[in-house]
Formats: C-alpha cells, structure tokens, sequence
C-alpha cells in the first residue's frame, strides 16, 4: 500500500515539479527537460506589465474577498446554526448553494448582470463575483466549527446576564477563530486560483494572474508562463506557512 | 427545529437571526437574480451574427445530434472522472486515516499543495508530459507498449488524466474525514467474531464510509461538470463539453444567444445534480456536514 | 489587543488602505492590444513606448484575441475596458457594423492621408489596415530536403504522408479567414466553402496533421521536431530565422498565398487620448519600427523599406486577399463555419 501512496504522490507532484524545472530553461520554446538554466523567464515576469498588475489585483481581490466574505458569512452560519431560525435547513442549503453552481455560468451571468446595473468591468464587481462564490466555503467552514463547540459556554455566559454581543465578541469568537481563518484561506485561494468567473471581467485594472496567464498561453506558448506559476506558487507558500505557524495545519483541515 | 430550542432561559445563539437576512439578499441579488436574468435572456446581446429566438438554439441544443452528443459527454466526462477519482483516492484516504500515523501531516500537506498551484500551472505541466516527444510518450515506447508516439493531446484521455490530477484531492478528503470517524472497534469486533480482512472492509468499512464517497462524488462530479480550462489546454479537439463551447462562443463565435442557451442546460445539469444530492444523501439536519 | 482584535483590525485598515489605492486607470491611460510573440514585443517597443513619450502616459499592452476583446467592449460597451482593439479584416467590419468602434478617416488620425487607398477600402472605410502578410510554408530544411512550392502540392503530399504537417486550429481568431482563402483556392467562395472543409476533412483523415492554437505553438512544434513544415506568417517565420535558426526555410507558394491585413481601431467609447495613439501607429518612422521587427509589409505609402525587406515582402497584387463584401460574407458566416468545422473535422 505504502508503494500506491508514493506513486500516486508522483502522480500528484509531478507534473508541478516540472513546470518548476521548466521555468529555469534558457531556451525560448518550452523544453522539458529544460536546457540549460537561466532566469530570464522570471526576468520577463515582472517586464511584461499585464503579469506584474494582474498579479497585484489578484492578491488585493483575494483579500478583499476574504474579509468581506467573512463578513457575511460568519454572522450568519452563526445564526442559523444555533439561532433557532425556522427552516434552518433550507437556509443553509440556500447559503451553499453557490458550491453547485458552473462557475462560467456564474461569470458569464454576473457580467451582463452587473453591467445592466451599471457595475461593468470593474474591481467591484470582480469582487462581488468571488465573494458570491466563496461565500459558501466561509459559511461551511465556520457552520462546522461552530458545530462541534458546546452550547454551554455561551448558555453559562446568558444565564450570568451578558448581552448578545459580548457573548459573541468574549464567548463565540475566541472559539470559532480556527474555522474563521479556515474559512478566509479557502475564500482566498478560491479567488486567486479562480478562471472562469475573472475571465469575463477582463480589463487592464481587473484582470487577474490566471486570466492573463490563460490568455498568454493560448496566444503565447513560452515558459514564463513556468515561471509565473512559480512565483504564485512560492507566495501561497509562504502564505501557507505563515498560517501554519500561527494555527497548525491539521486544526484547519476541516470535513470538507 | 424545536428539538433544538435550549433548555436554559430561551438562549436564542450569539448573533441576531436578521444577519441572515443580510447575507441572503446579497445572495438573492448578486447570485439569483443573474441567474434569473441569463434564465429569461432580457439582454440586448446583438452582434454581427443574425438574431435568432431562444427557441432555435435549445432546439438545436436538444435535437442536433452533435449538440446532444456534448450534452451527453458534458455528463459522462464528469461521472467518469468522480467514479475514477473514487477507485484511485480511497486507498490513499485509507491509508491516510489509518497507516500514517506521524506522517499524517504530511501527507496531508501533499494533497492540499497541488490546490495551492495555479490550475494553468497544473495543466501545463501535463501538456509537456504528453506532448509527441514528451516522458509519457518516452516512457511507453520505452517499455515496448507503443511502437509508435501516441498523441494524446489530441485525444479525451489527456483531458480526462489533468480532470483527475486536478480533482482527486478533493475526493481523498472527503472520503478521509467520514472515515475518521468510523469506530475502529466495529472493525475489531467484526474480526474477532471472525471475519476476514476483505469481509470486515467490504460488509464494515465500506457501507459506513459511503457518506464520504457520496459526499466526494457531488462536489467532484460539479467541479468536473463545470470546468474548461483543462479541455481548452489539453482535449485537443476530440472531446467538447458544455463550458468548453461557452468559452468558445464567447472568444471566437460570439454568439451569446447560443451561450446563454449553453450555460442555462449546463445550470439545469447541476441543479439536478444538487436535488439528487438533498434527496439521496442521508440528511442529518443542520448539524450534519453538508 | 487580543489576537483576534488585532487581526480584525489590521484586516480592515488593510482592505481600507488596499481600495484607496487601488489603481483606477488614469484620464490618458489607455490600454490597447496586441498579438501575440513577436507582435507584443514589437508593439511595446514601437507603438506603445513612443506613446508614453509623447505624452507622458501609459499605454498598456494586453495579448488576447480579436474576438475575445470585441466580447469584452460588447459587454461594456459605455466604459470599454479596451481602448485600441486590433483585428482582421473580416473582424474589423464585423465591430464596425456592430457599433463596437468608431469611424476613423483623416479627420481624426492624420496619418491615414498617407496610407495606401487599397489598405482602407480593404477594412470598408473602418480606418485602415497598418500591416499586412502573407500566409506562407515554413518548413525545416534538415527534414524536408525537398520543399513544396505550391499549397496544393503542399496539400497533397501531406495528404500523402511525406512529412508531418502543421495546420492553425479552429480556435485560432483568423482561421475562419484561412478557410474562406482555401475555398477560394480550390474553385469555391464565401458562400460556398464546400472545397475547403472537404480538403482539411482529407487532410485530418490522412493523420500526418497536427494543429497549432498559438503562433509560438507552431514555433514550439518545429523546434522540437514535431512538425516539419506547416502553413504560417511569412513576416514571423522570418523573424524568427533571423534570431538564428537558420534551420528554418520560407516557400512563397506559387498559388497566392493568403493575404491578411490588420486594421487597429479605437472603440466607441475610449477617450480620446486613443487617437493619439493611432496617429503614431501609423506615422512612418514608428511604423517601420514595427516593420523590421515583424518583417510584415507596413501601409503608409512614405515608408522606406530595408534591402532585406525588399526581399521578403509580397504585394497584395500577388496575393489572395478578400474584398470587403467578401469580408462581411467571413463576418457573418465565422460561428457558423466554426460550428462546421467542429462537427465535421474537429481540429
């Protein structure tokens, strides 16, 4: 068994493995096994000035994402967990429900939905198109967290009289931590990696790295591609890392 | 739900039910009601292209065999892929809840790193292993499979492998969090009463961990029903879905009529999807994992 | 602060700070676009750089597809997202008369006074054309000794299995074009392209075809050896045997070659500012620029062209180009010769 494991691992890695050993290659075509080595693609990342700015854009709207989903999603997979809300059920349904849905339907709905609103290409509607879609993970993650913590600490704070919000802010917060920082990785890395709804809302300020990446590869077939991939490799590492960190990471791995 | 209500003092949760409501109507109005406006198709979506009525395209979309073929592999790639993804991740989700023991973190980290990669990243490194002189093509001639390269660019199966590569993980964690909750004393039980490996996992193991493969398998199957960047990279033009032929409508043909005609069957894919899951899937309320 | 306090904090000053400087396109910032290679390169050095010298702004580069960018302006046709959109022939009648860019004469870019008639009847009076090239073989000259000199013996002896051949994909922006070129070709038109879908059908079935989605593909498949020849630009073969792979040889086939002109348009509703750009594209000395990049043919009638050029330019008397009715005609019948395309061959 142990030699399935590793060979899927292979499977797994492999093909990311290469694409890393690609990027160093000096030639101008896409060579596997590279030739020689040479940094001149990392070089022609940050020249072309579409990577560099969409690059940027991704990680402005992966956060934004990620505290506005917040936002919204943790009040209320709170409320409807423990909120004795009627038709709990149906509603937690309803807050997933963005999970079940292509997302190219979803973008190409939102583009001529939010344009028709006067929203257009912009930075808010991109926004609101992740959040849309990442709302679901937030809720999910948190609603689960939530789920597993006892009653009683926040029973024994009612019945010694405090109030709704310093139960949540002194009680329910400190608690549910884990599955909110869970919550805003994944809206974060559902936005940066996200194509098919960023594809529709393309534009000099809204585009973001995996659109101009796509766009790139279908006009341009070279290996700085490798070598953006790298780079937004390497930051969602230290990304991971940082978190790791701070929280460890099987705390976070939740019954997704 | 009034089996929920608190036996202490009426304590209602930490935060107002009316959040709810916020959240909700920026569901209802950033997510229903642009499904609704693509349903109904009030935009003026003209180009060069003539104006035809919705009806032409589904009618197209239901009786031109070609259109009915895309629909049907639309579903059958995306069925073929979760069930390969089930008998390909179940042991390492195994392997992961049960033999890993100090590695599990591990192990872990593998599989959710990929996830960390860009999903071109993914998909490019498969286009280099299958090109024409690639280590795929190098290693079957090598080992006297095939005397001649096979272009598998050109053909379902490259897309169907990326599909795999890119979705698996999902499945293995599925699978993994249901089967760390199996009580291992089930399984020991079933031993000592005399049971042998196989059975014990077929009549013990498996039945209690059909929650997680069901669970796997939705998320899976709409993951894979939605997708296109890895049939635009690497299907060659063998094999169509639904996605691939909305992106194309939208960056080469340009009729948005037909895409928005596409996009609705594709929606209604997944919405039956989504009944079949509330119907089929044991529900165990609110606390359950959804 | 507690821990949480603080990370909600710094969440929100950070997302407060992120949104007001977030980059909103200043007043003379235009984004324009190009193709891909060799193009891109030659349009930032060329056209884009001396933009921003002229004006102190930028001109920002984005690679993409004509008909990508024109469903991008469609869906936000008040506040486009693209200011200058490069296309085809066929596609810049099909933004014209779809209202997606505006007329251009003399009026607004100057420089047009200058450029060849022939190049402005060709887009219908939608500005004009600023390059033009030929659709040529390219071939590698250590595995095919024996080069084709006309597409129809091209065709055939790939059809006969003398090498591996590489043909654009359907998915690339100018193939509708290319089949019209072929239909012509082979006795047929745009109304009936017939002659050219039976030729590929013969052609894929044959199974010494391969396609190429991108113009660096193309370049990629022949560096590697997975093509020996195949049907391309003839201005970015010579570019790219002038980095020095010499390996690389050009037949300029005897049974006209096709034609494509590029036209660069501003889109409705883009500034100003894009005119200025326009001008420059089509002044002399950045349009040479451009030139011996590309080694395409370039419009304006006062450009002087290099020995080397002189060479490897063919004029549009020598080749196949379609008229404007027949461009409309490729217009409107694209998606469905592209849905054709896609039941009956498939590449």
């Amino acid at each position: 068994m142990l030699l399935y494991v590793v060979l899927f691992f292979i499977f797994l890695l492999g093909p990311i493995l290469i694409v890393v050993a690609i990027s160093f290659t000096e030639t101008e075509y896409v060579a596997f096994p590279p030739k020689g080595f040479s940094l001149r693609w990392y070089e022609r990342f940050f020249e072309y000035d579409a990577f560099v700015d969409s690059f940027i854009v991704s990680v402005e709207l992966a956060f934004a994402t990620a505290v506005l989903g917040v936002g919204l999603g943790v009040p209320a997979a709170l409320a409807v967990t423990r909120g004795n809300v009627p038709f709990a059920n149906s509603i937690m349904t309803f807050l997933l429900s963005p999970l079940s849905m292509p997302l190219i339907v979803m973008g190409f709905a939102l583009l001529f939905y939010l344009s028709a609103l006067g929203l257009g290409v912009s930075f808010l509607s991109l926004l609101i198109a992740h959040t849309v879609i990442s709302l679901p993970y937030v809720v999910r993650t948190v609603a689960g967290v939530y789920r597993g913590i006892s009653p009683d600490f926040e029973e024994s704070a009612a019945v010694l009289g405090a109030n709704r919000f310093q139960i949540f802010w002194n009680v329910t917060l400190p608690m549910i931590k884990p599955g909110i920082f869970a919550g805003m990785l994944f809206a974060m890395l559902i936005s940066i990696d996200n194509l098919p709804i960023s594809f529709f809302f393309g534009s000099a300020d809204t585009n973001t790295l995996p659109v101009v990446m796509l766009s790139y590869l279908e006009h341009q077939f070279d290996p700085s591609i490798a070598a953006a991939s790298c780079i937004q490799l390497i930051v969602a590492v230290i990304g991971l890392f940082i978190v790791e960190r701070i929280y460890g990471l099987d705390a976070m791995t939740p019954a997704s | 739900m009034a089996k929920n209500r608190v036996k202490s003092g009426g304590f209602t949760g930490a935060v107002s039910p009316w959040w709810i409501a916020l959240t909700g109507l920026f569901l209802v109005v950033f997510f229903v009601l642009p499904i609704v406006n693509n349903l109904l198709n009030t935009n003026d979506l003209a180009t060069l292209a003539k104006q035809r009525p919705m009806s032409f395209y589904y009618h197209k979309l239901f009786f031109d065999p070609y259109y009915i073929r895309i629909v049907f592999d639309t579903v059958a790639l995306s069925v073929g892929v979760t069930v390969i993804c089930i008998i390909i991740g179940y042991p390492v989700a195994m392997f992961l809840v049960r033999h890993s023991g100090r590695w599990s973190g591990l192990v872990i980290f593998l599989l959710i790193a990929p996830l960390l990669t860009s999903i071109i990243m993914r998909t490019f490194g498969w286009r280099v292993l299958f090109a024409r002189r690639g280590l795929v093509n190098d290693f079957l001639l090598w080992a006297d499979i095939l005397d001649k390269p096979f272009m598998f660019l050109n053909s379902a199966s490259s897309a169907v492998v990326g599909l795999v590569h890119v979705l698996v993980p999902f499945m293995v964690l599925s699978i993994a969090s249901v089967l760390r909750s199996i009580d291992l004393q089930l399984e020991e039980s079933a031993r000592i009463l005399g049971a042998s490996r196989i059975k014990t996992f077929l009549r013990v193991t498996f039945p209690l961990s059909l929650d997680g493969i069901g669970t796997g398998f939705i998320i899976v199957f709409l993951l894979a029903n939605g997708s296109f960047v890895t049939l635009l990279l690497l299907g060659g033009g063998d094999l169509k879905t639904l996605p691939l032929l909305i992106y194309q409508q939208f960056t080469i043909s340009r009729d948005f009529q037909f895409a928005a005609a596409m996009s609705n069957v594709l929606l209604a894919i997944a919405v039956g999807c989504l009944y079949l899951q509330l119907r089929l899937i044991r529900r165990k309320g609110v606390k359950g994992a959804a | 602060m507690s821990r949480s306090k603080r990370w909600i904090h710094s969440s929100v000053v950070g997302s407060a700070l992120l949104f007001s400087g977030m980059g909103t396109v200043s007043a003379e910032e235009i984004t324009v676009t190009s193709f891909g290679g060799i193009w891109e390169t030659a349009i930032t050095n060329c056209y884009a750089a001396e933009y921003e010298k002229r004006t102190g702004h930028k001109a920002n580069v984005m690679i993409g597809s004509p008909a990508q960018w024109m469903s991008q302006i469609e869906a936000n046709p008040d506040n486009p997202p693209i200011d200058v959109i490069v296309s085809t022939q066929s596609q810049t009648v099909a933004a014209g008369e779809g209202g997606l860019i505006s007329r251009a004469t003399a009026k607004e870019i100057p420089n047009l006074a200058d450029v060849d008639p022939l190049f402005i009847g060709a887009v219908d009076g939608w500005g004009a054309c600023f390059d033009f090239g030929a659709f040529v073989i390219a071939y590698n000259k250590d595995t095919v000794k024996n080069p084709p000199t006309s597409i129809k013996e091209f065709v055939n002896r790939t059809i006969a299995g003398d090498w591996v051949a590489s043909f654009p994909s359907i998915t690339y922006g100018i193939m509708p074009d290319i089949i019209w070129s072929f239909a012509d070709l082979y006795g047929g038109s745009a109304d009936n392209v017939d002659p050219a879908f039976e030729v590929f059908k013969k052609i894929k079935d044959s199974g010494n075809a391969i396609a190429w989605a991108s113009v660096t593909d193309f370049l990629n498949q022949m560096s590697t050896g997975d093509a020996d020849i195949g049907m391309y630009w003839d201005g970015r073969a010579f570019s790219f045997i002038d980095k020095g792979n010499d390996w690389m040889g050009v037949v300029k086939p005897t049974d006209k070659a096709f034609m494509s002109c590029v036209a660069m348009n501003k889109s409705k509703g883009a500034p100003d500012a894009a005119w200025e750009y326009l001008n420059i594209v089509f002044e002399p000395g950045p349009m040479s620029c451009f030139s011996d990049y590309l080694n395409y043919g370039v419009t304006n009638q006062k450009v002087q062209y290099s020995e080397k050029m002189k060479d490897r330019i063919t004029f549009p008397k020598d080749l196949r180009a379609p008229s404007t009715a027949t461009s409309r005609k490729i217009a409107e019948s694209a998606a469905d010769w592209i849905e054709r395309w896609n039941k009956e061959i498939g590449m």
